[in-house]
Formats: C-alpha cells, sequence, structure tokens
C-alpha cells in the first residue's frame, strides 16, 4: 500500500489539471448554442423524376419483398396502406432497403442519391397510399416555445426530453440527433413502425413546422449552466457527484488527514511531547 | 481569524494586545477561559477518514447558505403565469408561478444559475458524504458502546437528508419533479388503512392538488433543515462528551485519543477542508450543469418524458419499483397495492435495520463492552460481509432506476435488463459478501502470520489485541520484518 | 531546528503566500465578471480558483507550519459515580412528590392526553377526506372528448395507429380524467359483449393515469398495440382491455365508454370502467 504523501505542489498539480478538464469540457461548447438553420430539404419535384430509374431501382431493390406491385409478399408488407411519408421516411433514413429479411429496421448509409430516392417514390406513387403525403417543412417559420410544448406533450415520453430517444418494449425510439427536416416531419405525419402517426388534426402545420424546430434545437440546446452531461439528466448528474465529487474530495481529505498519525510512531510509547494536554 | 500568536512578528505587540483585549472583556463576562482552553487543546485523531462526517457536515452548511439566496427568488405557488425573460424556447409559455421563477433566476437573474447549481450539487454531495461517513464508522465499528445514540442520530440524519433532497428536487414545478411527486402520491396512497387520508392530508386533496409546491416548500426550507440543524448540533455535542474513536496503534488505548490540538492545526485543516470543499462545489456549480428545468418544460400531469429518474440518492427506491413483480395483495375488499411492498416496505426496514444495527451486533456477538479503538474491517470479517454484501444490493436497486437509460445505451431489451437486474439483486450481494469475507480472512490471516514471525525475533509491546495502525504501520512491519 | 528545516519553512510559507494571492485575484476577477453582466461557467470557476486557492494555502499552513502531532488526551470514564447517580435518582423523585400524588399525576396525564388529541384536529384541514374522489373523475354520460386546448376532438382526427390525449370537455386540468384514445383497425377489436359498443370504429379510449403509480402512460407502441409507461415500463395491451403484459402494473387499464355523434364528434357514455390510477386500500 503506498502511503498518501501528496507534497503542497503536487496535489496543486493534481487538482489544476481536473479543474482545467472540467473547464475545457464546460466550454468546449459554445455556451450560446447557434440558432439552428437547417436547410429546407426540398420536396421531390415529381416532374423531374426519371421513371425509368425509380423501375429499375424497385425492381433490383424492393421487388424481392414488397411485390412488383406493391401489394407485398411473406417476406415484406404491403405498401398499399403506406403514405409516400413514410417511404420517403424509409428510404432516406437506410431504413429501407434492408439486405435480408428479418434485418432490424434502423438508421443506417443510404445507399441512393437524391435523384435516384425521388425516382424511386415517384415509381412508388403507382401502388402507395396517397396519404400522408411527404410534408413540406419550414422550419423558418416554426417558433420554439410552441415546439417545445408539443414536443414534451407528445414526443418527449418515448424520445425523452433531451431527444435522445429511449428505451420502449424489445426496441428502442431513436435518438433524434441524425433525422433531417423532413425526415422528422414524414416520421410524425405517418408514424413509422411503432410510431403512432400524427395527422394534422393532432399537429397542425404550424406546430409541425415549430416541433421540427425544437427537435434541431435540441441537438445543441443553450447549456447555460455548464456541460451538459450529455443530457441525460439525474442519472448522470448522480454519476458526476460520486466519481468527480467524492472522488476529488477523498484525494483532498487523503491530502489533508493522516500526517502525524504515520510519522512518528517508530517508538512504541506515545510521543507525548509538545504539550500534549493531560487533564 | 484573530491572529495566532504563531505567526505574528511583524506586529507582535498591538495584535496580541487587541487579542488579549477581547478575551479579557470576554472572560470578565462569561468566565469562558477555561472551558475555551479545554477546547483549544481537545485532541482530533489525525486520520484521513475522519473528515468525511466533516464534509458532509460542511455540505448542510453551503446549502443553507445557498438555500438562503434563493429563497429570495423562487415563488412557491401554482398560479399560471407567462414567462417573457431571456430564454427563448419557453417565452410566452404558460407555466406555474414556482417554475416561471426559477427560469429566471436561472436566466434573468445574475450569478443565480451558479448559486441553485452549487444549491443542488452540494445536495447531492450532502448524501453521499454522509453515506461515506457512515460506511466509515460501520466498517470500522465505530458504532458500539457507548455510540449507540449518535449512531442512530446519523440515521436520522440520512433520512432528513434525503427527505430534503426530494422536497428540494420537486420545488421547481418542472416536469420530471412533477412525474416524481406524482409516483410519491402513487406510493403515499399505497400505505394500507392509512393511505388516502394520508395522500389526501399531505397533498391538500387529489394530485395534483395545488397546495403542494408551497407546503414542500416550507418543509424544505424549515422544517427539515431545523430538524437536522438541531440533529446536527446534538451529534456533535455526543461527539465532544465521547471523544472520538481511534485506530488502534502505538500509544493509541481505549484510554486516550491521540492526534492534534483543535487549535490551530485541526482548525487550520478543517478550514481548508471547507475551502476545498466549496471551491469542488463551485466548480460543477460553474461548470457541470445540473438540472436544466428549462429543457424539462413547466410541469403538466398529463405529459412525461422517458428517462425519468430521480436524483440518485433515491434511486433504489425507483429501483426498487421497477424491478418489484407485478404483486398486488386483494383480500376482503382491502387491497394492498404493488408500490407499498418496495417504496414503503423496503425503505422500512432498510432504515430499521439501520437503527438496530448496534443492538442487533452487540446482541449477536454479546459484546456489551465500551469500545474507543476502531476494528480493522478484516479483523471483522462477519460484519464486512454484510456490509459489502447489503451495500451491493443497494447499488444494484439504484442502478435498476436507471434500466431504460441502460438498456437504451447498451442497446438491450428491456424485458431483458430487468429480468438480469432481478436475479443479480439476489446473486450479486451473496457473491460479494462471501468474496469479502474470504478476502478478510487472508488479508488477516497473513498480517496474524507477519506478526508471529516478528515477534518471534523481537519483544513487542503489544497494545490492545491488534498492532498495527493502518496501512502504514502495515509496511513499516514488513520491513522491520526483513532485517 | 535545522537549517534545512528552516528552507523548509520558507519555502511553505512562500506557497501558501502565492495560494492565498491566487486566491485574491481570483475574487478580483470574479468581480469583473459579475459587474461586466455575468457569465455563470467564468463564475463557477473563478470562485473554483478562490476558494482553492485559500484552502490549498491552508492546507499547506496547516501541515507545514503549524505544531504536528501526534500529542494524545486521556479519555473520562463516562458514567458517573454510584452515589452520584443515587444522589441524582433521590432528587428527581422530589421527595416522594410523584409517587404519592397518584390521582394528581392521573389527572394530569389525562388533561395532557386530551389536549394532545385536540392538537391534533387541525391536521385535518390539511385535505379533503378521501371519500369517493378516488372513485370517480369528471367523465359523465353525454361528455364531450376534448384535446388539451378544450378543443373538440373529432373520430377523423385519428387513423389507424394514430393517438392522442383526451379530456372530458371543460376539465383539461383534471389530471384524473386524462385518457388517451387510439385508433387500431376494426378487426383487431374483439370486444367482451359489455365493452361491445365502447370503441366505434375501432376507436378505443383508456384512462392516461398508470394502474401502477400514477405516470401518464403517454408512449404507445403502435405495431405491437402496446401502451407503456415510461416511468416503469409497465406495458398493457390496448386490443386486450389494456391488460397489463409487462412490468409491475397489476390492474388494467381503465376502458372509458365512447360514442360518435351527429356530427362526428365524440363523447363519452359513461365514466371508466373502473377506479382511475395506483392501488389504494379501500379499493376493492
Amino acid at each position: 500500500m503506498t502511503r498518501w504523501h501528496l507534497s503542497a505542489r503536487s496535489s496543486l498539480l493534481l487538482l489544476v489539471p481536473l479543474l482545467v478538464a472540467l473547464a475545457a469540457v464546460a466550454l468546449s461548447r459554445p455556451p450560446e448554442a447557434r440558432a439552428a438553420q437547417p436547410t429546407t430539404q426540398a420536396l421531390a419535384e415529381e416532374t423531374e423524376a426519371d421513371p425509368e430509374l425509380g423501375a429499375r431501382l424497385y425492381q433490383r431493390d424492393c421487388v424481392f419483398c414488397h411485390g412488383a406491385d406493391g401489394k407485398g409478399t411473406s417476406r415484406g408488407q404491403s405498401l398499399t396502406e403506406v403514405g409516400p411519408a413514410e417511404a420517403h421516411y424509409s428510404i432516406t433514413t437506410g431504413r429501407m432497403p434492408i439486405e435480408d429479411v428479418g434485418d432490424e429496421r434502423r438508421r443506417r448509409e443510404v445507399k441512393y442519391k437524391a435523384e435516384e430516392v425521388d425516382a424511386l417514390i415517384a415509381h412508388m406513387r403507382r401502388f402507395l397510399a396517397f396519404e400522408p403525403e411527404i410534408p413540406e417543412v419550414n422550419v423558418e417559420e416554426g417558433k420554439l416555445s410552441e415546439g417545445g410544448e408539443v414536443f414534451l406533450a407528445e414526443c418527449a415520453a418515448c424520445h425523452q426530453w433531451s431527444g435522445a430517444g429511449g428505451a420502449l418494449l424489445g426496441r428502442e425510439a431513436p435518438g433524434l440527433r441524425e433525422a433531417t427536416p423532413t425526415q422528422i416531419a414524414s416520421a410524425i405525419r405517418a408514424g413509422p413502425p411503432g410510431m403512432p402517426g400524427y395527422g394534422e388534426e393532432v399537429i397542425d402545420e404550424e406546430q409541425l413546422n415549430s416541433v421540427v424546430k425544437y427537435v434541431l434545437y435540441l441537438r445543441e440546446p443553450q447549456d447555460r449552466g455548464g456541460n451538459g452531461l450529455w443530457h441525460l439528466g439525474p442519472f448522470a448528474e448522480g454519476l458526476i457527484a460520486w466519481v468527480v465529487g467524492i472522488g476529488v474530495l477523498i484525494l483532498a481529505v487523503l491530502w489533508i488527514g493522516e500526517r502525524g498519525t504515520g510519522e512518528p510512531v517508530a517508538e512504541p510509547q506515545p510521543s507525548e511531547g509538545e504539550g500534549g494536554a493531560t487533564q | 481569524m484573530p491572529a495566532s500568536d504563531v505567526k505574528t512578528e511583524r506586529r507582535p505587540a498591538t495584535d496580541e494586545m487587541k487579542g488579549r483585549r477581547v478575551g479579557r472583556w470576554s472572560d470578565d463576562r462569561l468566565g469562558v477561559s477555561r472551558f475555551a482552553r479545554t477546547a483549544l487543546n481537545k485532541v482530533f485523531p489525525d486520520h484521513w477518514s475522519f473528515m468525511l462526517g466533516e464534509l458532509a457536515m460542511y455540505c448542510f452548511i453551503v446549502l443553507v447558505v445557498t438555500g438562503i439566496f434563493l429563497t429570495f427568488f423562487f415563488d412557491a405557488s401554482t398560479g399560471e403565469v407567462v414567462y417573457n425573460g431571456k430564454y427563448g424556447p419557453l417565452r410566452g409559455v404558460e407555466m406555474s408561478e414556482a417554475y416561471r421563477s426559477v427560469i429566471e433566476l436561472s436566466w434573468d437573474v445574475r450569478a443565480g444559475l451558479v448559486m441553485r447549481q452549487i444549491h443542488h450539487w452540494a445536495a447531492l454531495l450532502f448524501v453521499a458524504a454522509l453515506i461515506t461517513h457512515m460506511c466509515r464508522v460501520f466498517f470500522t465499528g465505530a458504532f458500539r458502546k457507548p455510540r449507540e445514540l449518535n449512531w442512530m442520530i446519523g440515521v436520522t440524519l440520512l433520512v432528513l437528508a434525503i427527505a430534503n433532497g426530494f422536497t428540494g428536487y420537486s420545488l421547481p414545478d418542472d416536469l420530471l419533479s412533477g412525474t416524481g411527486l406524482h409516483i410519491m402520491y402513487a406510493i403515499v396512497l399505497s400505505i394500507p388503512v392509512l393511505g388516502e387520508w394520508l395522500a389526501s392530508l399531505i397533498f391538500g386533496g387529489e394530485f395534483p392538488a395545488h397546495d403542494i409546491i408551497g407546503r414542500l416548500y416550507v418543509i424544505h426550507i424549515l422544517l427539515v433543515p431545523a430538524a437536522i440543524a438541531m440533529l446536527l448540533g446534538a451529534h456533535l455535542a455526543i461527539l465532544w462528551r465521547q471523544k472520538h474513536t481511534q485506530f488502534p496503534g502505538p500509544g493509541r488505548t481505549e484510554r486516550n485519543v491521540v492526534g492534534s490540538h483543535l487549535w490551530p492545526t485541526y482548525t487550520a485543516r478543517s478550514m481548508a477542508l471547507f475551502c476545498l470543499l466549496l471551491a469542488a462545489l463551485s466548480a460543477l456549480g460553474g461548470l457541470a450543469q445540473i438540472n436544466p428545468v428549462w429543457l424539462y418544460g413547466p410541469f403538466d400531469p398529463a405529459s412525461v418524458s422517458t428517462a425519468a429518474q430521480p436524483d440518485w440518492y433515491l434511486g433504489w427506491i425507483e429501483g426498487a419499483l421497477r424491478v418489484f413483480p407485478a404483486w398486488e395483495v386483494r383480500a376482503f375488499g382491502k387491497t394492498i397495492a404493488n408500490p407499498f411492498f418496495p417504496s414503503v416496505l423496503m425503505p422500512g426496514i432498510t432504515f430499521a435495520l439501520l437503527y438496530m444495527w448496534p443492538f442487533i451486533e452487540a446482541r449477536v456477538t454479546r459484546d456489551r463492552d465500551d469500545h474507543n479503538l476502531l476494528d480493522r474491517p478484516r479483523y471483522r470479517p462477519v460484519r464486512t460481509a454484510i456490509g459489502t454484501g447489503v451495500l451491493t444490493f443497494y447499488v444494484v436497486l439504484t442502478l435498476a432506476g436507471a434500466q431504460d437509460v441502460f438498456s437504451q445505451q447498451m442497446d438491450l431489451s428491456i424485458v431483458a435488463v430487468v429480468r438480469g437486474l432481478q436475479i443479480l439483486l439476489v446473486v450479486l450481494p451473496l457473491g460479494v459478501g462471501l468474496i469479502t469475507y474470504k478476502v478478510c480472512k487472508d488479508l488477516a490471516g497473513a498480517e496474524h502470520l507477519l506478526e508471529e514471525q516478528e515477534e518471534a525475533r523481537e519483544p513487542f509491546i503489544a497494545i490492545g489485541k491488534i498492532e498495527a495502525t493502518d496501512g502504514n504501520g502495515h509496511k513499516e512491519r514488513e520491513k522491520t520484518a526483513t532485517h | 531546528m535545522s537549517a534545512g528545516d528552516e528552507k523548509h519553512e520558507q519555502r511553505a510559507e512562500r506557497g501558501a503566500a502565492i495560494a492565498f494571492l491566487v486566491a485574491a485575484a481570483g475574487a478580483v476577477a470574479l468581480g469583473f465578471v459579475y459587474a461586466g453582466g455575468g457569465q455563470p461557467q467564468a463564475e463557477g470557476l473563478l470562485l473554483a480558483v478562490s476558494l482553492g486557492g485559500i484552502g490549498v494555502g491552508l492546507v499547506i499552513w496547516a501541515n507545514k507550519l503549524l505544531p504536528q502531532g501526534p500529542v494524545q488526551e486521556q479519555r473520562e470514564v463516562l458514567p458517573t459515580s454510584d452515589e452520584e447517580r443515587a444522589g441524582f435518582e433521590e432528587d428527581l423523585k422530589g421527595a416522594g412528590l410523584v409517587k404519592r400524588r397518584t390521582l394528581l399525576a392521573r389527572t394530569l396525564g389525562l388533561a395532557v392526553l386530551a389536549l394532545g388529541g385536540a392538537a391534533v384536529f387541525p391536521i385535518r384541514s390539511l385535505g379533503p377526506s378521501p371519500g369517493k374522489s378516488l372513485k370517480q373523475t369528471a367523465w359523465k354520460p353525454g361528455m364531450k372528448l376534448v384535446n388539451e386546448h378544450d378543443e373538440e376532438v373529432k373520430a377523423g382526427a385519428l387513423s389507424v395507429g394514430g393517438f392522442i390525449t383526451v379530456f372530458p370537455e371543460g376539465h383539461t386540468k383534471d389530471a384524473d380524467a386524462q385518457a388517451v384514445m387510439v385508433r387500431v383497425a376494426e378487426n383487431q377489436l374483439h370486444p367482451t359483449e359489455e365493452r361491445e359498443e365502447w370503441s366505434p370504429e375501432g376507436l378505443i379510449v383508456y384512462s392516461k393515469v398508470c394502474t401502477h403509480a400514477g405516470c401518464p402512460v403517454g408512449l404507445y407502441q403502435a405495431d405491437t398495440h402496446q401502451l407503456i409507461c415510461p416511468c416503469h415500463q409497465s406495458a398493457f395491451n390496448v386490443l386486450e382491455e389494456a391488460k397489463p403484459v409487462f412490468g409491475p402494473a397489476t390492474r388494467k387499464l381503465p376502458q372509458l365508454p365512447i360514442e360518435v355523434g351527429e356530427n362526428g364528434e365524440l363523447k363519452a357514455t359513461g365514466d371508466f370502467s373502473e377506479p382511475i390510477g395506483p392501488a389504494f386500500w379501500n379499493l376493492g
């Protein structure tokens, strides 16, 4: 066992990097978060889409499970009740197409270019349901305060107040840090598998813009209090309290205490010099 | 701090004379010199672990001071208002006055947020320091006669600290704490026979009754802190009267205390600790964001966020609620609700056992003697094993309180995580206890062997049963043994 | 004291003095930050520097420049002598006052007890009698379903897989009346005879208050038809009268019977099927 025999200077040296590290972490993000400036994704202009390309891609990547007419097979669901919003969401987040039947539907690298997506969806419109249509998002028109209210009322239950996602039964609600505005809006309208869909009667156009704006804001919220601690809430705070708080303080206590106990005890008799108070 | 005569070479005459005049003046009127002298010469053990309790005490002082500042801005009312301050995403949002005042304190009052965050960090550290201190007392047997009373006061302080933490956490009336309050309502409601009445009387009606924030406020800033202050006073007075325990070692006996004088050495150390604690809390308060209620949003009984955890010190109850199976007792037209077992009965048993531990142990070991010398944990393998096993149980429960965060972060099914935790809760404490027992035995055995070798070489005056001082004594011993 | 010791002391003294100077500088800087409008990170950091400086200086002072132990102090024996104990006990008896005046002692005891009982009465003022309020909510037959802004919710508002929080008209702040409405495909619902009329067009309404610990059951996993409580992860199957399928909840979510009005508006046809929310002693 080593003795805690820190000199004054080495202890200072111990505390200084800790403070600096804390400061660095805290300041690594600009305290005033930049206002989210997402580019509103240009909506697929159907006129521009190349019908031949769409058909080819569908033939190559989708037919095996969903069938040529989109009615589905034993391997994949029918698409006739799926609207363009969900198709757009699934394709642009890489959830579809999957490599093998039974692969998990999760965010992957997208294998299409923008015009390929447009062409594919244009092709699929021949059998897709009309509704819900790919929503047009205008983030600039959204109001953060309204978005926050909607988000906390409707979304936070699954995606957490910070948009970090959450655990569900046998799956998880994904974090919202990577989704584009159109994807967020599409998911809200369509309700991809596992998520309820929200029609205009529940979240209207204006609220949709606002809630998308709020989701984008949550990626870099104004952490006025310093480092956001991963935005995990009280759990992370408790961890820091023990590891950093109690950890540092025990180091301090080790440094301050124990002097005098160890040093002069070579002789078995108590050293009574220095005016011990014998009453 | 009055000028001590240690370092006053520059102007000895004036400083000393001033000090003396003040001393004489008060002694003429109060006659305190004799007592004050004994106090100055009181001996405090030097071992570092004796400062853990001080940490908790200083946390409490920080809580009181920062808390007073916060009261000047907090508005304990649930009246509906609209926020119009600096924080954009909440501007124009309807909320309670309590929530608005916390947002304004955090965003619109200069130095308000730092104060609030220091206060909250201090609360988290207060309970953590209490528990650390308690572990020291437990594992070294410092609770034994004559200190059972102080142990019980200590347990009460822990209960009060947790209670005050919870009431404070609930005050901002944000979504997370509101959810916590709703659960607390269900917990109170679940108490057999009295539950309905208790819930109604505490909350002022059915949840969310509007009186509750105001009531929690009074409890948080008056009732519980006053109780803590009084019990802390009693704790210290008893400590003063009984004097500190100490680790065994050369010159340390049951009849003396070895260490440093209160004045000036220990006072300087203690003040240093206070300052370093304050520094750590300030660093946390400024650099690590805690409880960002502006992101949680105002409370709305119909809204909720996933990953809803309480502050860590209630994590064990939250965890118990989450992993307790779906049992409920229904008989003769009466119901004992599910939350009663994990969140009333379990904590009740926990604290009852904590209160009774000194007496349980005395009865089992048939040891009714006074003890001023501490045990080294390895020489009490059964107690140490029980302690680590029980601690493990509560650590697992605390982790279970964040089981949804784990299952999401680790990409595991929550069903599997809950099942796993249920098994771990039984297996892990037993395993840790057994391993602790074995390790204690081995350590003690090795030391004993060393001791025998040494005794064969040189006659050593044995003081107490155990001769080593602590980690250091052990090391020195090794050196002598190799001569 | 040797020369080496003296040198040590001088070094320590200098170290402590530097620490105190750093503390002073930090405090001055803190003043400037505050005067300049304040910035939480700078405030916390400078406060830490300042207090840490004092702390470090004091540690050096205490451990290098002040008398070091160990010194010892004798303990007194805590228990007092037998004579003293006996004397105390004698005095406490007050020359037999308590013993002889049993009548007075008893009546005084009674008075104190009665007064103590009376002092409990004000506690009753803290809240209303729980009575039946735990077993009923604001829902009454014919009451319209509205959203949180007190706007009418129509049958067409939800498509299959949709989910909305509803309240009784005019009671959007009633936490115990909140309910969730979901729409499922009609052919998936197989209600019992009693509940046959309760879910027109596949619209089905349950209490939003979890029967475990009262959190809002705000999480709807649409493809598996499960309502989940994010607090303790109880899950309820919407297709089977919201029977608990996972987690600590033991009881179903109460269902609200509804009907579709002439203009597509939705109305309750009664209160919830059972008392809502967490269980209590007299739940039955």
